[in-house]
């Protein structure tokens, strides 16, 4: 009788020797681009809340990327979604570490008083930092 | 006379090259990211235009979606899509920059 195929050399899975247990690299998210000219931000949301379920994540908005915070969005008249009101959630899914920095909000005539959530708002400096103390840097 | 289209923020260099260009009698519309370069603290070149008689427009749908409707700067028309038709129909050619 044959062998069968499909199972004489698979490899058992669940027995192979991993490596130690290792912890999830930290992810920081970089949001950059305005929101609903294009779907960067909207497609950094959703991938804040997946990476989310698995490691630890913070989110900072730079440039044009705090525009996407601005309260008040209504898109009724767009084909597209009001996603703002999402980041409200995040301290709900254990991303409570927003940053953004104060020479962009000073740029574009803002305060976090504008803002639906209250990023940290750090200076140059502390930016270079926050950057370094991730594993994973992702851009949007 | 021209109708410029600029669907960039200020911080891409669209709207330097828009600004260099335009003539008085020419018409400018903002739309999609363009019409950030009309919002309060970002407006310093549309100022200008507006100051050289140059007739300023934002598509009020980009607007209200980017939560900008009451941070926009006094001079600049916001209109809908008709008349953004409107405004194409009246002049005699258009350019886009983005």
């Amino acid at each position: 009788m044959p062998a069968n195929p499909g199972t004489q050399n698979a490899p058992s899975i669940g027995t192979t020797a991993g490596p130690a247990e290792r912890p999830n690299k930290t992810l920081l998210f970089v949001q950059s681009q305005a929101p609903h000219g294009t779907l960067y931000g909207q497609e950094g949301l959703d991938a804040i809340m997946m990476g989310s379920a698995f490691t630890e994540c913070a989110v900072l908005f730079v440039g044009d990327g705090i525009y996407q915070l601005l309260a008040n969005q209504d898109t009724s008249l767009l084909a597209s979604r009001n996603y703002s009101v999402s980041y409200r959630a995040l301290a709900d899914y254990g991303v409570e570490k927003l940053y953004c920095t104060e020479a962009d909000l000073q740029q574009r005539g803002l305060t976090v008083a504008d803002l639906v959530v209250t990023p940290c708002v750090i200076d140059s400096r502390a930016l270079q930092a926050l950057m370094t103390s991730f594993d994973v840097i992702l851009d949007f | 006379m021209i109708l410029h289209t600029l669907n960039k923020s200020p911080e891409h260099a669209a709207l330097g090259r828009c600004c260099e260009t335009i003539a008085t009698g020419d018409v400018l519309v903002l739309l999609e990211d363009g019409v950030y370069c009309g919002s309060a603290g970002r407006d310093r070149q549309v100022g200008e235009l507006l100051a050289q008689n140059i007739a300023v427009y934002a598509i009020n749908a980009d607007v209200q979606a980017r939560g900008l409707a009451v941070r926009m700067t006094r001079g600049v028309t916001l209109i809908d899509y008709e008349g953004f038709v409107q405004l194409c129909t009246e002049q005699a050619s258009s350019k886009r920059w983005g």
